[in-house]
């Protein structure tokens, strides 16, 4: 079942005072009323209930919710009955109207809404420019034209294989599309450096090795023993080994070892060449036998007495060293020291206790003189009362006490002693008493003082007694001073002996050493000869024959020198070629992984290269794809607009204006990639086309272009609601018009079942309409409402019903 | 009666357009009237059409006999709308506007030449079926389009999932097409250091 309309109850809203309620819940529903009667208002009712918005009002005032409801009144209400309607329960549908806000929403979903406001009512206000409305489209927006291609077509799959597939015809928004394909292209080119890198890399380094080569080969060449000849430019593994055999390694710690010895044979014969002359030995030998006889007379003779005097002495001085031990001077000087450091002892030892006598006798009188005082101060202090403190303190207590002559001890009158009081008695006891006191005191630190000075000078005296020498003690010390005393006179007597002796002796010492060092020079140069003999031999050199020593020296060594340089020459070599040869097996190794990485790139490129072909294959099928739907759209487009929407409305407007040669018509869009948009115009009937329906037809006419086109926009789409709600649309349209227009309604009504509701304010119209589209079969119904206002003002709606009744004029 | 060429015509379009022709002369309040044809509305039409060949019948008698049968159908209450068709050289406006007064009036005159049945289907429109585009026409798969214009050689697999995203706008294609240059390209294992 289709929604079909129920009934309107409308209170207080616009130009309706108090509430009317209005059937249409018929095929056809006629509202007749003269203007300001509210039939706007009652269809405008219906949109807003349906929809929540009223558009006529909206495109002409943004605020037009503020003006709803009815001058006077507080609120306005709406309610809706509509049968069948598949997204709603079928139940009033309530509006409130407040000055706050619209309770209630719209009764239909935003799209069947949205259909309905443009396909199915037309209002007053849209007639007249809806024309416009599909002329002007603003690009920015979806234009009503768009969206009703859209709605017919459901062309958005086309548009968004179009739009989505845009990236692919221009490579840099593929690239900014998807970065994997950008990626791509990057690492291809990435490959493709490091390939071209690595290839010149590689001939670079096979140059390099093949120079390195050369080089080794002529570095074999300089070598002894020389390589075998056979060896190609190819360095083989064996090289190495030839290279690391290296003789001259031994060669040179033998000619080192060898340089060491010529040194030390250089060092050694220093000597010979220092003292030149050659010594007579026999000479050298009489000399030393006339010193020796000449000492040895010294010894005998003078050096007896002179070594018994020192024998004597060593009685006293165990240490002295005898004339035969040492030379005679110095046993001479030594025993002369020690007699007189000696002498000086014994004299100092007795002369120190000389002074300890004198200093006993003095400090015996210091003891004397503080035991004299200690007596004196003994004598005085047995003089002074014992008590003397303690009285006066006692005393001087009483005192106080004292307030007449009455003693206050014994109780007698002191004036019976003395004229004076008793008070100065007492007080001049006490300062008695206190001076013996203080003199008490003084007395006892003098006697303290004289005591300590007494004992101090005892216990000196006592130390001084014992530091003393006993009388034996002095005794040995004066005897051994006389010995010493003698036996130095007695050395003074032979000390001019001394020196000749001395001399004789180191004549004779002399004598012996030069006859000692003639013998080692000979010694040493027998050594020399022999040794450098040896080294001439191992160094494969001529013998020494008659050469001088230093001579053959320099010769072995100027030799040595020159098989050195040789070996270390060649030895640098070898090292050389080695090291040349480690670089070549690098390089070699260096080669080999170059070659690998070379071979493993191609490949990777190969692979990305066939991959992105691939890519790319896609890309251009994408673009073909997106050529092929911008085309489909093309054709779609302009075979619906000419099947569709153009057949029709040329259908429509023939049937209303059927004298009219110009028909209006949408005109195509020429180019398939730019979206739909479409512009009027008008054809001729006979063929061409005319200009724009504004400047080609009459007024009356171009009304009758609009509501065709309105008719014909509702009738090209799927109907979502079969209703058509029409507000007085006939208002210019002559009678000719008008009667074709009635015939076309009842067509859409009887045929194509759609439900009509049309408001007009004419009379003849109303009756002609209302006898056009009456109940032609049965089941047919038509209802007419009458709106009207009372004398009060109050809005009154008065519906006739029509049934069907068999015609009784003419049988069918 | 015999019916005049222009008249047949006529006739003839409006029968095929579903209604249906009254031989005999029909009385309505006992009043016989008679035109050179007369048809009635099919089932769901209740029209009454005269056709008036305006050569055989002058202006006079034409309003006479129309303005009578208006009465008639009045005088019996019938709720059929009365439809004039004019055959023939067209009458003064005075009279055409009398006629209109009380019936529809159509004046096919007495078209000739190569657009004579167009003209004729043109002027008779309103009394004939309305053609809606029919839902094949206007519902096409756009889709189908496309692959129909689509060069042969390409391959039609590689294009399936930009087809498959169609429906769900823009974006999907967009990301389809973008997985579709991606995928050859996921050479994970072959990373470029």
């Amino acid at each position: 079942m289709s929604p079909s309309l129920g009934s309107v109850s409308i209170s207080n809203f616009r130009s309706i005072n108090g509430t009317i309620t209005v059937p249409v819940n018929a095929r056809v529903i006629l509202v007749h009323g003269p203007n300001g009667s509210g039939k706007t208002s009652v269809l405008s009712a219906i949109e807003l209930a349906l929809t929540g918005e009223i558009l006529a009002m909206q495109r002409t005032d943004a605020n037009y919710r503020s003006h709803l409801i009815h001058r006077g009144a507080d609120h306005s209400r709406i309610i809706l009955d509509v049968a069948d309607l598949a997204t709603s329960p079928s139940v009033p549908h309530q509006n409130i109207i407040r000055p706050a806000g619209i309770t209630g929403g719209a009764l239909l979903a935003d799209d069947v809404g949205r259909f309905f406001s443009e396909r199915c009512y037309l209002a007053q206000a849209t007639l007249g420019r809806l024309l416009e409305i599909y002329q002007n489209a603003n690009p920015r927006e979806e234009s009503a034209l768009t969206r009703f291609v859209k709605d017919l077509l459901g062309l958005d799959a086309l548009d968004a294989l179009i739009d989505g597939l845009r990236p692919a015809a221009d490579v840099r928004n593929t690239r900014r599309l998807s970065p994997g394909y950008a990626d791509a292209e990057t690492k291809i080119q990435v490959i493709e450096g490091r390939l071209t890198d690595n290839r010149n890399k590689l001939t670079q380094v096979s140059n390099e090795a093949m120079q390195r080569r050369v080089a080794i080969h002529a570095a074999l060449a300089n070598l002894s023993p020389l390589p075998d000849p056979a060896l190609g430019i190819d360095v083989p593994q064996d090289v190495e080994i030839i290279l690391r055999r290296d003789d001259d390694d031994q060669k040179l710690i033998a000619l080192n070892g060898y340089r060491r010895d010529l040194a030390s044979f250089r060092q050694r014969a220093l000597p010979l060449s220092a003292t030149p002359e050659a010594h007579d030995e026999a000479a050298a030998l009489v000399d030393e036998q006339t010193a020796r006889a000449a000492a040895d007379t010294w010894r005998s003779t003078i050096g007896r007495p002179i070594e018994a005097l020192i024998s004597d002495l060593r009685g006293t001085f165990p240490d002295l060293p005898s004339v035969a031990s040492t030379d005679p001077n110095t046993a001479f000087r030594t025993a002369a020291t020690r007699i007189d450091v000696e002498l000086q002892r014994c004299s100092r030892v007795i002369a120190e206790d000389d002074a300890l006598i004198a200093q006993v006798d003095k400090l015996n009188q210091a003891v004397e003189q503080s035991r004299a005082r200690v007596a004196l101060a003994d004598e005085q202090l047995a003089s002074i009362t014992g008590e003397a403190e303690g009285l006066s303190r006692a005393l001087a207590s009483i005192i106080p006490h004292i307030h007449s002559d009455d003693c206050p001890v014994c109780g007698r009158n002191y004036h019976e002693v003395s004229e004076n009081p008793l008070v100065q008695h007492v007080s001049t006891q006490v300062a008695r008493l206190t001076e013996q006191a203080d003199r008490l005191q003084g007395l006892g630190r003098t006697r303290t003082s004289a005591v300590a000075e007494q004992s101090k000078a005892e216990r000196d005296r006592d130390a001084a007694i014992g530091k003393r020498l006993n009388q034996e003690a002095r005794g040995t010390l004066k005897a051994r001073i006389s010995g010493l005393t003698e036996a130095k006179r007695r050395l003074a007597d032979v000390a001019a002996s001394v020196d000749a002796g001395a001399a004789a002796i180191r004549r004779e010492a002399e004598a012996q050493r030069r006859l000692s060092e003639i013998r080692n020079r000979d010694r040493l140069v027998i050594e020399l000869r022999a040794s450098l003999g040896e080294l001439c031999l191992a160094l494969e050199q001529p013998t020494l024959g008659t050469s001088e020593i230093s001579a053959v020296i320099q010769r072995l060594d100027i030799y040595v020198a020159a098989q050195e340089a040789a070996a270390n020459e060649r030895q640098k070599r070898r090292r050389n070629a080695l090291a040349q040869f480690q670089l070549l097996r690098e390089q070699e190794a260096e080669i080999e992984k170059l070659q690998q990485t070379l071979l493993s790139d191609e490949a990777l490129k190969k692979r990305w290269d066939d991959a992105f072909a691939t890519a790319e294959r896609h890309r251009q099928a994408a673009r073909t794809l997106a050529r092929a739907a911008a085309n489909a759209r093309t054709d779609i487009v302009g075979r619906v607009f000419n099947s569709s929407l153009n057949k029709i409305w040329r259908d429509l407007f023939v049937r209303l204006a059927p004298t009219e040669p110009f028909v209006p018509a949408f005109r195509l869009p020429q180019t398939s990639t730019e979206p739909v948009t479409a512009q009027l115009e008008t054809a001729h009937r006979e063929g061409g086309s005319g200009g724009t329906p504004g400047s080609m037809l009459s007024a009356g006419n171009l009304n009758t272009a609009a509501l065709t086109l309105f008719l014909a926009l509702h009738l090209s789409v799927r109907p979502q609601l079969p209703w058509l709600i029409l507000d007085d649309p006939v208002q210019s349209m002559d009678e000719v018009h008008i009667a074709q227009f009635a015939a076309l309604l009842r067509t859409l009504s009887k045929e194509h079942h759609r439900q009509i509701v049309i408001a007009v304010h004419e009379r003849p119209l109303f009756d002609y309409l209302t006898l056009e589209l009456g109940p032609a079969f049965a089941g047919d119904q038509l209802i007419t409402v009458e709106l009207n206002r009372s004398n009060a003002g109050a809005s009154i709606a008065e519906p006739i019903y029509y049934n069907w009744e068999p015609d009784r004029g003419v049988a069918a | 009666m015999t019916q005049s060429q222009p008249v047949t015509r006529v006739v003839d379009i409006l029968i095929n357009a579903g209604y249906r022709q009254r031989t005999a002369p029909i009385s309505v309040a006992s009043v016989p009237f008679e035109f050179a044809a007369l048809l009635l509305g099919s089932d769901h039409a209740n029209d009454l059409i005269v056709v008036i060949d305006t050569l055989v019948d002058g202006e006079a008698r034409i309003r006479q006999k129309v303005e009578g049968l208006s009465r008639a159908l009045d005088l019996v209450s019938s709720r059929r709308p009365l439809t004039v068709v004019l055959v023939g050289p067209p009458p003064r406006p005075t009279i055409v506007e009398a006629l209109a007064r009380v019936s529809r009036v159509l004046s096919v005159g007495t078209p000739t030449g190569d657009n004579a049945d167009r003209f004729l289907s043109d002027t008779l429109a309103v009394l004939l079926p309305l053609g809606l585009p029919s839902a094949s026409d206007s519902v096409v798969d756009p889709l189908n389009e496309v692959r129909r214009q689509l060069p042969t050689d390409i391959d039609q697999d590689d294009l399936a999932p930009m087809f498959a995203a169609a429906p769900s706008g823009t974006d999907a294609v967009k990301e389809a097409f973008r997985v579709l240059l991606e995928t050859p390209l996921d050479l994970d294992s072959e990373d470029i250091a």
